[in-house]
This record gives C-alpha cells, structure tokens and sequence, in this order.
C-alpha cells in the first residue's frame, strides 16, 4: 500500500517533468525515449531474482507491453 | 453505417467562434479525441489486467522492463505509419528524458509491486492519489496558479483516498503495529 501510495506521488512528478519537457519536445519522442530509458534502467535488475517465465506468463508480460505501447499512441 | 458516421467525424468541419465555446463536445475533433482517449484508457486496463494476472511470481524490474521494451514496438509501428521515425530520436534535452525516466521507472516499479499485492480497487483508487498530486506539485515546482477551487477539491480527492487507505491499513497492518508498539 505504501509502494502504491509511493508510486502515485512519483508518477506526479513524472508528470511535473513531461511537463517541462513538452515545452521543447514532441510527445512521440517523449514516449519513445522513456521507453528506451526505462528498459535500460530496468534491464539493471535482471541480477534482482528475474524468473524464467512460463510461456502463460511471457504471453501477459508481452501483453502488457503492448497494450501499454498502444495506450501511448492512441 | 458505423464507418460513414466515423468518416463524417474525420471530415473536418468549419466551425464559428461561439459554436465553440457554446458546445465543445460537438466539435468533430473533440469527439475523435475522447474516442482515441477511451481507447487509451481501455488498453491500459487491459494491460494491469495481464500484470495483475501475474501475482507476485514475477519481481517488479522484470515486470517493468517487459511492459517498456514490448511498448516499443507499438509505437515504432505507429512513428513508422507516421513517418517521423527520424525525427522522433531528435532531442535538445537528454537530461531531462533522463529525469523523466528515473521518475518514471520508480513509480512504475512501486505501482507494478503494489498490483500484485493489493486488490484492484484499492490499488487503482491509490493511483487516482496521482493527479491529485500533480496539481500539488505543479503549484510548488512549476509555481502554476491554483485558484481555491481546486485547492478544495484536490483536498476533498485526498480525503477520498485516505477513506479507501483506512480500512486496507487496519486489517493488513494492525498486527505489525501492534508488534511494533505503535498501537
């Protein structure tokens, strides 16, 4: 609850930065960058417990993914 | 039928000034907008929907990592449709895309940590705690006007929030408070 909490106020001052950021740059090179930046940054936590997924569980975790990418063109 | 009344939508339309202002949600783009944004906003469902499937199994970074790295190609596709493929990697502020996603990355690992572990509800009505934060912030970091108006509703949506926290704390924590002294 308190990550949740946690992360709402972080996702406002990811906010506050697109913010700052759409004044000089397009939305779509917004998106695309977070997008490298947040695998990258994610990719760090591979030595962190990562799982070998199921092929259910690789189908939702692609799934998600791309809905996500989807969400962020329409 | 459904395809004449959406190409009728797509037409662009001239429209008079106080037209406008009279009946916003008349105007063709503003229909076509609230369209793509109740798609926007169904597809993420659907995406908290397959990351909620998931439980716990998978860590958040990894959960982070798929949902960044597969949302690339959606919307390569849609740069490439576009044609601004090349223009979409030009940038004058790397920092600051490097800020958005630190900020980013930490909030999506919270949230996709909290899905797991919290009922749905609970965890989307939290995540509404965010707008409510943003108008917070944008009056303290961008010194953005917040008239009295705002200022009460944003209070009365926090207050919302903690109505929906209370009672998850009381049954998920009040033995480890108990445990600890705090109660």
């Amino acid at each position: 609850m308190i990550a949740s909490l946690a992360g709402a106020a972080f996702a406002a001052v990811a906010m506050i930065q697109v913010r700052r950021l759409v004044r000089t740059e397009p939305t779509t090179t917004i998106v695309v960058y977070f997008s490298i930046c947040s695998s990258v940054i994610a990719l760090l936590s591979l030595p962190f417990g990562w799982v070998w997924p199921t092929p259910w569980q690789a189908t939702m975790l692609i799934l998600a993914g791309i809905f996500a990418g989807w969400g962020n063109c329409s | 039928m459904l395809l004449t009344s959406v190409a009728a939508l797509l037409q662009p339309k001239p429209i008079r000034r106080h037209e406008c202002l009279a009946a916003p949600c008349a105007r063709p783009e503003a229909m076509v907008g609230i369209g793509l944004k109740v798609i926007s906003v169904t597809v993420f469902v659907g995406m908290q929907t397959s990351l909620k499937s998931l439980g716990t199994d998978i860590p958040a970074g990894q959960l982070v990592f798929f949902r960044s790295f597969f949302a690339l190609l959606p919307v390569l596709a849609y740069l490439c449709w576009l044609g601004t493929l090349r223009t979409a990697f030009h940038t004058r502020d790397i920092g600051g895309h490097f800020v958005r996603g630190a900020v980013g990355v930490t909030s999506m690992g919270l949230g996709f940590y909290a899905i797991g572990r919290l009922p749905y509800p609970e965890w989307i009505t939290i995540s509404y705690a965010s707008p409510l934060l943003t108008v917070v912030f944008a009056a303290i970091i961008l010194r953005e006007r917040v008239g009295r108006f705002r200022w009460t509703a944003v209070l009365v949506g926090l207050c919302g929030i903690v109505v929906v926290i209370a009672p998850i704390s009381r049954s998920t924590s009040a033995h480890s408070r108990r445990r600890n002294g705090w109660a």
